[in-house]
């Protein structure tokens, strides 16, 4: 713990672990500022496929609704700002130069890479949780409270969620979101254990994460075989809690293979950082 | 000679007897849309308490309660502190929205419906508002009842409406409306991403119903145009 407590307090003093929340902070007031002077136009072309068939009344557009719309874009600009920091957590030592002292302490290399790596989680966690807190907060500032709509663009599918079921949904998707993006950590962790400088590593990442949601939306059998596997595909579970029923089996095993990359990613990093070699 | 001139007037008269039935049909249709319009004539506005229930497979929502205030001839609206989806095209009973001068009247003919006679009239839109193309209504004729309302829309969306009537300030009012849905499940011309490969052409379709009660009817209180100013249909 007091190691975890040395990688944490290392991590948050340094300013460039603020650039993340700084970007959110950016991403959800503009995104939200503008939905709010343009919420008539944005149901409009939302809900058109319905507006010829029904007459819809009451706040469509409110914190809710708007938090689940930037929480679909979680995927790609989140997994950016957590490799940032995630993918600098091992391979900075060696940039800094500071790999060697830190390794001829008394603690053992696994335990200070577990500190590592839990400091990772938990600013993944803190980022997602600051995410979270923002997008609820200026939403109901900014639109109120109200019932959530999801729906499908162009198809005539509607879930509605009742406004007092809503709070709790969305503490659960939230906190999916956070497993989910704990499986970008690793990979940018695992990057960074076996790099000497941070920039390999956030690349290494992105790629990554591109790759396999390009992959995973091809329309190719042999990608379409392989996409249960991708964590990519696993990564949007927080949307089985907007559905009528929790979907609770897909959620349950999204997160089960998202525990299992994230596993097998810190073995390999366990691994490969026992056996580096500090001394050249 | 005689003969033969006889011959030409009988032929020249069953040529003309199949468009003498069809006038005489169109001015019989014209006539029940003329009655059932004279029926609520003294209706000028309702406020009506609704609940909405929808048993559709991809529009999954709670039942849904709100307030609907209908003025003629056509303003309408609807008000909730949550958020409604009310069907704009036969989800409300609109008793003028028949005018004559506003659809082509075919008659169809004369049927049975629920054991008792029905005419069933095509109705045409002189002008295209909203999106129903045609509509086919099934009216009783000796109790001057709209029953069912076949509604044809664009993008091949089929609405069929039917009512359940109660009696109130004197108007016989639906007390519940069932709307049966057969819609294409996506709009037409909308891609579905990477994975939209064509299905052998088959259009996948979205079949269910929506079914709104109505209580607590207030008949021709006065309601002000003003409180039609906002979310008119």
């Amino acid at each position: 713990m007091t190691l975890f407590g040395f990688e944490a307090y290392k991590t948050f003093s340094r300013w460039r672990t603020y650039i993340s929340f700084g970007v959110l902070a950016l991403i959800v007031l503009m995104t939200e500022i503008v939905m709010r002077v343009s919420a008539k136009e944005i149901v409009n072309s939302m809900m058109k496929p319905f507006q010829r068939d029904f007459i819809i009344a009451g706040n469509i557009v409110n914190a809710w609704f708007i938090t689940a719309f930037i929480m679909n874009s979680l995927h790609f600009h989140i997994p950016f700002l957590i490799t940032l920091v995630a993918g600098d957590m091992v391979s900075s030592e060696a940039t800094a130069g500071t790999v060697r002292f830190l390794l001829i302490r008394p603690p053992s290399r696994q335990r200070i890479l577990n500190a590592k790596y839990l400091t990772a989680l938990f600013y993944t966690a803190v980022l997602v949780v600051f995410f979270a807190l923002l997008c609820v907060v200026v939403g109901l500032v900014l639109f109120g409270s109200g019932d959530l709509i999801m729906h499908r663009l162009g198809q005539f599918s509607i879930v509605f969620i009742p406004e007092a079921e809503i709070p709790v949904r969305m503490l659960l998707a939230f906190v999916a979101a956070v497993w989910s993006m704990t499986v970008v950590a690793s990979v940018a962790f695992l990057f960074s254990a076996m790099a000497e400088n941070s920039i390999g590593p956030i690349i290494g990442t992105m790629a990554v994460v591109i790759c396999l949601l390009i992959f995973g939306n091809l329309p190719l059998d042999f990608f379409r075989h392989l996409k249960p596997l991708f964590f990519t595909t696993h990564m949007l579970l927080w949307q089985g809690f907007f559905d009528q029923s929790i979907r609770w089996l897909e959620i349950g095993t999204s997160a089960l293979i998202i525990g299992l990359h994230n596993a097998a990613l810190f073995l390999i990093a366990s691994l490969i950082y026992r056996r580096k070699d500090i001394k050249s | 000679m005689k003969r033969i001139w006889l011959l030409c007037l009988f032929l020249f008269l069953m040529t003309l007897w199949p468009a003498m039935t069809q006038a005489q049909d169109q001015r019989e249709g014209l006539r029940i849309l003329a009655a059932l319009e004279r029926k609520y004539a003294e209706l000028k506005d309702y406020t009506v308490d609704i609940q909405v229930h929808f048993a559709i497979e991809t529009f999954r929502a709670p039942d849904l309660q709100a307030k609907l205030y209908y003025k003629v001839p056509d303003k309408m609206r609807i008000e909730s502190r949550r958020v409604v989806f009310f069907p704009r095209d036969g989800g409300y009973f609109n008793p003028a929205q028949f005018g004559q001068e506003d659809y082509t009247v075919l008659f169809l003919g004369y049927v049975t419906y629920d054991k008792r006679k029905a005419v069933q009239l095509r109705l045409i839109p002189r002008k295209i508002k909203g999106a129903t193309q045609d509509m086919v209504l099934t009216i009783d004729t000796a109790k001057l009842l709209l029953q069912e309302m076949l509604l044809t829309q664009t993008g091949g969306k089929e609405v069929t409406a039917v009512f359940t009537y109660g009696t109130f300030g004197g108007f016989e009012l639906p007390t519940f409306i069932r709307l049966i849905l057969n819609l294409p499940a996506a709009e037409p011309g909308m891609e579905q991403g990477f994975g939209a490969i064509p299905n052998g052409g088959e259009e996948k379709r979205v079949q269910g119903e929506i079914t709104i009660t109505y209580a607590n009817y207030k008949v021709n209180t006065g309601l002000p145009d003003e409180l039609f100013k906002k979310n008119k249909p």
